[in-house]
């Protein structure tokens, strides 16, 4: 019946959110343990492709007290570096990360949680959700409905261009994701395919800046995205159209058509034995090439800005998406041998029985503070400023939710109080 | 608050805060937001329909238009019609000309933009032998449609651009044409 372990704070994943949190806690002196489905940074380590490289440049890798110290400053550092430092990390801060330790079940109880893994039954006061936004792929239900001699890939799944079988690639999904595994497909002599849907257009680097510098000293990285429609617009938000690489300004659709690439609407479906895509294309990239210059404008105009103006190269404008005349609707199933979803990741939750999701399954959470007692969260998007899901504005939340959760356990609980107000009358 | 709100500078005539307020009302209740649109039609004669547009369902109750009203579909008289009415096609035109137009405004008004014009030339080219079954490669809807809009406001152009496409974004009409959708027909 006592067959539990005890702690203060369960903190379950063991990637940048889940490792700042437990500094911050050790900080803190609050007694916790960090329960890892692998190892450290293992989403980094099986859960990329080859190539990618970090999309912030290596000078925004800071996370709580560890700044990035390198050769490479304005580089973007590869997965394996990404692995290497997150590991250095905890071992610096001697994160009590308990590896190959997977959550099967999280319910609450009296005064806490009863967090069940593969190993033991624990339980805490508090617990903390850093298994990160991107858990579980997310594809559209046609995905279901493919040939059945079609590779069927999604994002988290691809690794390389060796992978597909010969003929044709349709990449669905025009964010980092899509855009970066098209290039990789179309450089290495594959027949590609993009399905676009909305998407987020910006510059890799603006007049001699990195993009991150214009979203800090615009402060529209670290503005708090206090607003409750604005938050949701900024977390239905599709993720930027970048890449970890400084060859080229702008890393847009534009680039990949030049290279070969077919650009087609949002995938909406199969019929007839047909891929069937959306005519709105011209206006989704009408919207984002508006948006972009709606930024750029802002850029511009900042006051900020005047005092490295010796620094900053002439303001341009990017050339605006270019389209065929003609649109294709529909490409014939068996024309396409390899579909690669870049249609996004979702936070995997199927082990939490507490009632906190809402219908769409997403935490019901403000500032990381979950809507059930006791329980905290890290690195969703946008959580409490737009960089929440990014590395580098990890510490800053980490910080400010370690402190909410310290004076939450610093609280009497409820059940804690009754128990002292019943031994309290026992004595006397 | 409706008629309170009327005060702004920015007036096209459209609530937004009224719409902003169903967003929010509707996100704590999605079942509500479930509407039905409906349309009983009835032959004539020849290739005369009337189509009559009054009930519909919304926010968990049956609803009534403020009047029903009755539209007669034919096709001209160079396909040997009587031209009691517009063909069904051009009437898509009407709804996608309505729908974006009416987003325009909305969307003008979240803005703090005032309209003074919006008038919109639509073109849906079309090729015949698709309907008469002569070119199995040939589709029978339209191949494309073209919407011109002129827009007098007091906006950079930039702005009346960025308008128009939020407007397309958020239409119902224009999602129903650019996207396939299942459709049912049978007879009971």
């Amino acid at each position: 019946m006592f067959n539990f372990k005890k702690v203060s704070t369960i903190i379950i994943g063991a990637g940048p959110a889940g490792l700042s949190f437990s500094q911050q806690l050790s900080r803190l002196s609050i007694d916790h343990v960090i329960f890892e489905r692998g190892e450290i940074a293992n989403s980094w380590k099986t859960e990329r492709w080859d190539s990618l490289k970090l999309l912030t440049p290596n000078y925004k890798f800071n996370l709580p007290d560890f700044r990035y110290v390198g050769r490479d400053p304005n580089g973007f550092m590869e997965k394996d570096e990404v692995v290497e430092r997150l590991t250095r990390f905890a071992k610096l801060c001697d994160a009590p990360v308990h590896n190959r330790t997977s959550v099967r079940q999280v319910t609450k109880v009296t005064g806490g949680y009863r967090v069940v893994t593969n190993r033991a039954t624990w339980f805490c006061r508090t617990l903390v959700l850093a298994n990160g936004a991107f858990g579980n792929p997310v594809t559209p239900s046609v995905a279901s409905s493919l040939p059945k001699n079609t590779l069927s890939l999604h994002s988290k799944q691809y690794k390389n261009p060796a992978q597909m079988q010969p003929g044709k690639v349709l990449v669905v999904g025009a964010s980092a994701s899509g855009l970066q595994i098209a290039n990789e497909l179309v450089d290495s002599g594959f027949d590609v395919t993009l399905s676009v849907g909305e998407h987020v257009k910006i510059p890799r680097n603006y007049r001699g800046k990195d993009i991150f510098w214009w979203l800090d000293i615009s402060k529209l990285a670290t503005e708090y995205t206090g607003d409750v429609l604005d938050r949701l617009r900024l977390q239905n938000l599709p993720s930027p159209q970048l890449t970890g690489s400084n060859l080229m300004p702008i890393f847009d659709l534009t680039h990949l058509s030049k290279k070969g690439v077919k650009l087609v609407g949002k995938l909406s479906g199969v019929s007839n034995g047909n891929y069937q895509f959306s005519g709105a294309l011209k206006n989704t990239c009408k919207l984002a090439d508006l948006k972009l210059n709606r930024l750029l404008d802002k850029f511009d105009s900042l006051p900020e800005i005047e005092s490295y103006s010796d620094t900053l190269t002439q303001s341009e404008r990017f050339s605006s998406t270019v389209l065929s005349e003609t649109e294709n609707l529909s490409v014939a199933c068996t024309d396409v041998q390899n579909v690669i979803w870049a249609t996004g990741l979702k936070p995997d939750y199927s082990w939490l029985k507490v009632p906190v999701l809402n219908h769409k399954g997403m935490l019901n959470q403000t500032n990381g503070i979950v809507s059930s007692p006791g329980m905290f969260t890290l690195g969703l998007p946008s959580m409490r400023t737009r960089q929440s899901s990014y590395i580098h504005g990890i510490a800053a939340d980490a910080i400010r939710v370690s402190s909410d959760l310290k004076q939450y356990l610093d609280k009497p609980s409820a059940s804690q109080s009754t128990l002292g107000q019943k031994l309290l009358a026992k004595i006397s | 608050m409706n008629t309170s709100m009327q005060t702004e500078i920015t007036n096209n005539g459209v609530n937004v805060e009224a719409l902003l307020g169903a967003r929010e009302a509707l996100s704590e209740t999605p079942v509500a937001a479930k509407f039905q649109w409906r349309a009983e039609s009835k032959w004539i004669n020849g290739t005369h329909s009337q189509t009559t547009i009054n009930k519909f369902f919304g926010l968990g109750e049956e609803h009534n238009h403020k009047t029903a009203s009755t539209f007669d579909t034919d096709h001209p008289a160079i396909f040997a019609s009587e031209d009691k009415g517009p063909t069904p096609v051009e009437y898509v035109l009407v709804g996608l000309a309505g729908c974006l137009s009416s987003g325009i405004a909305a969307v003008a008004q979240n803005r703090d933009i005032q309209l003074h014009s919006v008038k919109a030339s639509l073109e849906g080219e079309m090729d015949i032998q698709g309907i008469l079954g002569m070119d199995s490669d040939i589709r029978n809807g339209f191949d494309s449609i073209k919407v011109v809009y002129h827009i007098e406001a007091d906006a950079s152009k930039e702005d009346i651009e960025a308008l128009v496409a939020q407007s397309q974004k958020r239409s119902a009409v224009f999602d129903a044409l650019t996207n396939p959708t299942s459709v049912h027909v049978e007879v009971a």
